[in-house]
């Protein structure tokens, strides 16, 4: 089995040189935002993804040596073993996405990297912290290794995904020619993931190829008319890491406490983020409801009410 | 080592980034320009709300709109070059002091920064004071 290393570990230098580069591009021509202290919080959050995967990396990796001898199959190391291993994990990213948008207890993680109001290459980089509580890997990194992909090669894979994400991470680039954007994931597909719009809400998971989103329904094209508003339902004023990383840790503990049943206090660990028992408080779907934007939508002026996914 | 090698590194990257992102400046901080944009701004956070009475705080760094019917508090404030809503109930305040023409408020919700609003006159400080807590 060959040793492979962490891509992302590579990549570090390309990730600072681009950051500069949007940096000197935003201040010259204004078609970007960066404010010191929010883009110090997302690289910090970055720094403390990358430290939490160097010390709980080693339990990530005895899950998966665990399932190895359960595995169907034994795919090996063809070439072309590589492509459907890249295409398939990034299939699962759509699902473990679609998951942590969509039940609490992922969110919970998540929320930290759609937590700022800036939209440029360093919100790329605000990573959870504590990414290993959800125990995701092991619903989610299980998969791969029972069909009989070798664990090094899923390893890779996921890394090369997340590559591929951070340059996606940024307003100078538009949109990219027609084909590019009917396949593959861009800056403006993922530019509609971070917006709280309600017609941006919960819409386009994919890592790297959008076709997942226009297969199950969540693909909505960013509209001209909709600048896309970033950040979360409830924005943090605040540029400290800690409270970034654990604030929606703290709103689970706070709601679980207030419970006034067990079947709530499951509720407000794995229902939607926003569920109350009282309805108090608003889940995405119930936003989308509201602003009558449930259906992805090809214009905001004249939405017929059986509008078919924008392309 | 090549773990330490890289988390070193990074820390020393982020700094030198965050000083050329100072350096290059090219950001404003944010200001409320009117209760108007902050009702705006709550409409947006909180599809259903309907403003009340409001005041902006006198450097316009924050705003607070009554909701309507409701008892409930609107917050505007200002965050770098951004701004953060929220719409709260008043148990929600852990601290409230006027002291002359600022009013000190703080908040159980540790994500919303401690705001202080100027006003015009003690007198403003004093009322407000008194309708978030409920004396009025």
């Amino acid at each position: 089995m060959p040793d492979l290393p962490d891509p992302i570990q590579y990549a570090i230098p390309f990730f600072i040189v681009l950051i500069i580069a949007e940096l000197i591009y935003a201040r010259q021509t204004g078609k970007a935002k960066f404010e010191p202290r929010d883009s110090g919080a997302s690289l910090v959050m970055g720094l403390g993804n990358t430290i939490a995967g160097i010390v709980f990396a080693a339990v990530g990796a005895t899950w998966l040596a665990f399932l190895v001898p359960y595995a169907l199959f034994d795919l090996g190391w063809a070439w072309y073993v590589w492509i459907v291993c890249f295409v398939l994990d990034d299939f699962v990213y759509y699902w473990s996405h679609r998951f942590a948008h969509t039940v609490r207890w992922f969110w919970a993680d998540h929320v930290t990297h759609h937590s700022s109001q800036h939209y440029n290459l360093t919100t790329a980089l605000r990573q959870p912290w504590f990414n290993i509580f959800t125990l995701k890997f092991i619903w989610f990194g299980a998969w791969m290794i029972l069909l009989g992909f070798p664990p090094a090669m899923v390893a890779f894979c996921g890394g090369l995904n997340l590559i591929y994400q951070f340059w996606i991470h940024t307003e100078v680039i538009k949109r990219l020619p027609a084909p590019v954007e009917a396949v593959m994931n861009t800056p403006s597909h993922h530019r509609v993931h971070h917006a709280t719009n309600p017609v941006y809400l919960d819409r386009n998971y994919a890592g790297v190829f959008i076709i997942w989103d226009r297969m199950f329904g969540t693909f909505q094209a960013e509209l001209d008319e909709e600048p896309c508003r970033y950040g979360i339902i409830r924005n943090l004023g605040t540029y400290n890491p800690l409270r970034i990383a654990v604030h929606e840790w703290w709103g689970i503990v706070k709601d679980v406490r207030s419970a006034k049943s067990f079947r709530h206090a499951l509720a407000y660990i794995f229902a939607p983020p926003g569920w109350s028992p009282d309805g108090s408080r608003l889940t995405t779907r119930v936003i989308k409801k509201q602003a009558g934007v449930e259906k992805p939508v090809r214009t905001l002026k004249a939405t017929p009410p059986d509008a078919a996914p924008a392309e | 080592m090549i773990s330490l090698i890289i988390i070193l590194v990074s820390a020393l990257s982020i700094a030198a980034l965050i000083g050329l992102n100072a350096w290059l400046g090219g950001w404003e901080p944010s200001q409320v320009e009117s209760l108007d944009d902050a009702a705006v701004r709550l409409r947006q956070d909180y599809l259903a709300f309907e403003p009340g009475d409001g005041i902006l705080a006198k450097d316009r760094r924050a705003a607070i709109i009554l909701e309507k019917g409701t008892g409930r508090i609107g917050l505007v404030a200002a965050q770098g070059d951004v701004l953060v809503t929220r719409l709260i109930s008043p148990d929600e305040i852990s601290g409230i002091e006027a002291d002359d023409r600022v009013l000190a408020l703080r908040f159980r919700d540790f994500t919303f920064p401690n705001t202080k609003f100027a006003f015009e006159a003690a007198e403003n400080a004093a009322e407000w004071q008194a309708r978030l807590t409920g004396d009025r």
